[in-house]
């Protein structure tokens, strides 16, 4: 008598059934049910996740340390997987300041004056971070392509943080729901931070182009050139203020 | 090595390069900075050409991708853009919403 399972064959065409069905067949061999295999899909996700979070957080670092540059100078633009890395580690900073963890906010995650995702929204699933540290306390740094910072070093925060999401109609990958509810979890905890009265003012704003489909668009490039023109001219106008008191 | 793989394996694009553009940072001449992320299968190389044109009129500094050797230190213009690049072109393997989906549901 030949079960169900009994050849490869028969094993490989079972792997591809719906684990639920395969139990009620009684059968002898279970293969990872979906619920096993997801778990190991997420944590292999989530170590890439993290390290691209650091990449981003160890950039903001140097630009900020080395550079001189204060965070509200800064523009963090993101395509496609860039943009949902992009909201995402906004959303990890928010998150901990939602918790009532502004000091852990403060220490891990600067944040960049301006936040442009172009074309992405965020995980089903986002990643633990600031990843749990694995020694005394300080949070795993990233790149060596950029000089190293020590987690702990301190850095000034912008007072404000926008953060703009743009997205094409018609994008095959990102559906106009999927979007809209990214923009709705990062507007929402801005409004939540503010009511916690924390010192930090994220305004998030959403455009939605006509057709296009999944790409770069005009619209998208102006919007980091304006970007970067508002930085400019707040820096003019602080410069002028200090020339002014020193005159 | 044992100690560089598991770092590696840990932090998969801690060694992945950081590419300069325009003009390299500094204390000195630096106002703005963007940096650029890109998506899935693509390079810091392909998304900044998408940009430096742009940038390279409005701002000034060099069209082409810096020189450690000859543009550190230089004063090309105020802006630097800087794009980051992911190992093997792409920052996380699974889709963005592909098994999680049905984890957060079982997860309930």
């Amino acid at each position: 008598m030949v079960g169900v399972g009994a050849t490869v064959q028969a094993m490989l065409d079972l792997q591809k059934r719906d684990s639920a069905d395969a139990h009620k067949q009684g059968c002898l061999f279970f293969f990872q049910r979906s619920s096993a295999v997801e778990p190991a899909l997420t944590a292999e996700n989530e170590r890439y996740q993290q390290s691209a979070l650091d990449k981003i957080r160890t950039t903001l670092l140097h630009l900020h340390h080395e550079c001189h540059l204060p965070l509200s100078s800064i523009v963090l633009a993101g395509f496609s997987q860039g943009a949902i890395l992009s909201n995402t580690y906004l959303l990890s900073a928010l998150d901990l300041y939602m918790s009532d963890n502004a000091t852990a906010a403060h220490a891990h995650v600067p944040l960049p004056g301006y936040i442009l995702a172009f074309a992405g929204s965020l995980f089903k699933t986002p990643p633990l971070y600031p990843r749990p540290s694995t020694n005394s306390g300080a949070v795993t740094s990233a790149s060596e392509s950029v000089p190293s910072t020590t987690a702990t070093a301190a850095f000034v925060q912008p007072k404000r943080v926008r953060s703009r999401l743009i997205c094409g109609l018609t994008d095959k990958y990102f559906p106009l729901d999927e979007i809209k509810d990214a923009a709705g979890a990062l507007a929402s905890r801005s409004v939540g931070i503010r009511h916690l009265g924390h010192d930090l003012d994220v305004v998030v704003s959403l455009a939605l182009e006509e057709g296009g489909g999944h790409r770069i668009s005009p619209r998208m490039i102006d919007m980091v050139s304006e970007s970067v023109d508002e930085i400019l001219a707040a820096t003019r106008g602080t410069e002028s203020q200090s020339h002014e008191a020193s005159a | 090595m044992a100690d560089s793989t598991t770092r590696s394996d840990d932090d998969p694009h801690a060694q992945s390069p950081t590419k300069y553009y325009l003009s390299y940072p500094s204390p000195s001449h630096t106002k703005a900075a963007v940096i650029l992320m890109h998506g899935r299968g693509d390079n810091a190389d392909d998304l900044a050409d998408v940009f430096l044109p742009g940038l390279q009129r409005r701002y000034g500094g060099k069209e082409s991708r810096l020189d450690e050797q000859i543009d550190r230190g230089k004063d090309y213009g105020p802006v630097t853009l800087v794009a980051i690049e992911a190992r093997d072109h792409s920052w996380y393997p699974q889709s963005h919403n592909g098994g999680c989906g049905r984890y957060c549901s079982s997860n309930a």
